[in-house]
């Protein structure tokens, strides 16, 4: 091996890591070295992965870019290193820009996930091969387009098998959706809490009352709740006769396993399609909001807001920024503005109704770069999960190049109490140069905030900002707007 | 028809066969769940599938031959 290859490997083999949340299929391992991802794979999914990849309808999938592109990558130097060396086969994907998660998406993105998994299955199911699993976590977003990611999830079809996803498929897709669409509830919180998902009984609990005519509830919800509780009180049965109260004979054998009906393929499939048609037809009631008022959600006159994209659009057009974050993105107007200049925008706000409409936006347009994401400044996503290290924190999946944080200072300082000084600080920590927008305790949206509280907010001043920014960054341009009402500027980290 | 007829007799049948193992638990009340609504799904799955069948045989066989 010459010196260059083997400092290429030993770089290589520090630099893959196994990914913290990928460990539920034993089967396979997610491992990523710097922007590559690779998947180490036992010999059984190898060869799942040689034949479902010479499939039709996983060809079709996957040139419609809704499967992640993969390549075997088996028995290359890649492969051969470190960790991966250890799994009989490894196969690189192509790689997804940012992840994000389903307590992070729209209800239009959460839709759009389950009907890409439903039509996968229904693509697969005729060809002889199914999912294994129903994770919406399987699913990620490019831009606004949701890809399937988890190759290994594809078994083949058995004749007669039911359709082992299901209760997964209601836990992390039905079930969300179906609180948002017939509740009027955002699902998110329950998603982050619930990270496996909305088991059955808290659905029924939830919607039974309220919702129990609308389409599905009775048979998903209500239906599916009733015989897991019977099933669960079976199960809880047999293991007190099996422990406390059989003799010898029956303690410490195995359970015997129960024959299960005989599912015909028109019984997947049907159920499959049944549930296509239920969540094609859902719509979130914030589809009923008027976007004319919510899309000038802003308190400029024309020729100001000019000025102030003006001023955003050199800075993101001449800086050479691949990673934008634009953070209280509100309906995407100026992360659409910085779009051409980037490689991806991540548009983050915790309104989702903004987010549900610049996802909509960004889908019409068949735009790749923006993606909306649903996050509540206050109280980013955190590592959480397993060893608080399964779903990864929002700034432990990426940095960016430049941030935008445009009119939302007033709301962090004023309506959620976060000292300005620690909001500079992690907007310093994100690691990129920043355009940020003062908004002065002066103008109309700050004494709206300001009218029903106590004003403690005494060291919220242009004067204290200035001081508190000039800490952590360079100050490179700056210009005041509406009368000097609020003042733009752009920040070079320091 | 009599395809048909013989394709939604087989939906209905049931035996007993080996349960799914997969690394998820599918749940013993989800799969019952399945079973109870796959079979009522089955039934208009197996009928839509037999209409378009039948809808395009009739209308090739009605088609006139320019058509074709």
């Amino acid at each position: 091996m010459s010196v260059g290859a083997l400092r290429e490997t030993l770089r290589a083999r520090l630099e893959i890591s196994p990914d913290a949340g990928s460990f539920r299929d034993r089967n396979n391992r997610v491992f990523r070295a710097g922007d590559k991802i690779f998947r180490g794979i036992s010999e059984a999914a190898h060869d799942n992965w040689s034949a479902v990849s010479a499939t039709s309808f996983f060809k079709a999938l996957t040139a419609e870019g809704k499967i992640v592109r993969t390549t075997d990558i088996t028995g290359e130097t890649q492969a051969r290193t470190g960790d991966l060396s250890s799994w009989p086969a490894v196969l690189a994907h192509e790689t997804v820009p940012f992840i994000s998660y389903p307590y992070e998406w729209s209800f239009g993105m959460l839709k759009d996930a389950a009907l890409l998994h439903l039509e996968i299955l229904e693509r697969a199911i005729p060809e002889g091969w199914t999912l294994k699993d129903s994770s919406a976590y399987n699913i990620q977003f490019v831009g606004a387009r949701p890809v399937f990611i988890d190759i290994p999830s594809f078994e083949p079809y058995r004749a007669g098998d039911p359709w082992g996803g299901y209760r997964q498929f209601c836990m992390m897709f039905l079930y969300p959706l179906m609180v948002k669409a017939y509740l009027g509830v955002d699902f998110g919180p329950l998603m982050r809490a619930y990270l496996d998902g909305i088991d059955p009984a808290l659905a029924n609990k939830l919607l039974w009352r309220a919702a129990r005519f609308k389409k599905g509830v009775i048979s998903h919800v209500y239906l599916h709740s009733k015989m897991q509780a019977n099933a669960s009180g079976k199960e809880l049965d047999e293991a007190r006769r099996r422990t406390e109260d059989a003799g010898d004979a029956a303690e410490g054998s195995e359970p015997e396993r129960k024959n299960h009906l005989r599912h015909s393929q028109a019984m997947v499939l049907g159920l499959i399609e049944g549930l296509h048609s239920t969540i094609a037809k859902m719509k979130s009631p914030d589809e009923r909001t008027v976007w004319g008022d919510y899309d000038a959600d802003h308190s400029y006159s024309d020729a100001s807001h000019q000025k102030k994209k003006d001023f955003i659009a050199q800075r993101a057009a001449t800086g050479g920024y691949r990673k934008i974050w634009d953070i209280g993105c509100n309906t995407g107007v100026f992360s659409r503005l910085c779009a051409p200049f980037a490689d991806q925008v991540i548009s983050i706000d915790g309104d989702a109704k903004a987010i549900d409409r610049l996802y909509q936006h960004e889908k019409a347009e068949g735009a790749g770069k923006i993606l909306p994401m649903i996050v509540d400044l206050g109280n980013v996503s955190p590592n959480q999960g397993w060893r608080g290290a399964e779903r990864k924190s929002l700034e432990g999946r990426g940095r960016p190049d430049l941030i935008l944080c445009l009119a939302l200072i007033h709301h962090i300082v004023i309506s959620a109490n976060i000292p300005m000084g620690e909001f500079i600080d992690w907007l310093a920590d994100l690691g990129g140069d920043l355009i940020i927008e003062f908004v002065t305790a002066e103008d109309a949206m700050s004494k709206m905030l300001l009218r029903n509280k106590a004003d403690q907010y005494q060291d919220y001043t242009l004067e204290e900002f200035e001081r508190l920014i000039s800490v952590r960054f360079e100050i490179a341009g700056s210009e005041e707007l509406k009368g000097g009402h609020r003042k733009i500027y752009f920040l070079r980290r320091r | 028809m009599r395809n048909g007829a013989i394709a939604l007799a087989l939906v209905f049948f049931v035996a007993a066969t080996a349960p799914a193992h997969a690394y998820i638990d599918p749940g013993s009340g989800s799969l019952l769940a399945t079973a109870v609504i796959g079979f009522f799904a089955a039934i208009g799955y197996t009928f839509r599938k037999y209409y378009y069948k039948s809808k395009d045989a009739l209308s090739g066989l009605f088609r006139k031959p320019a058509d074709k």
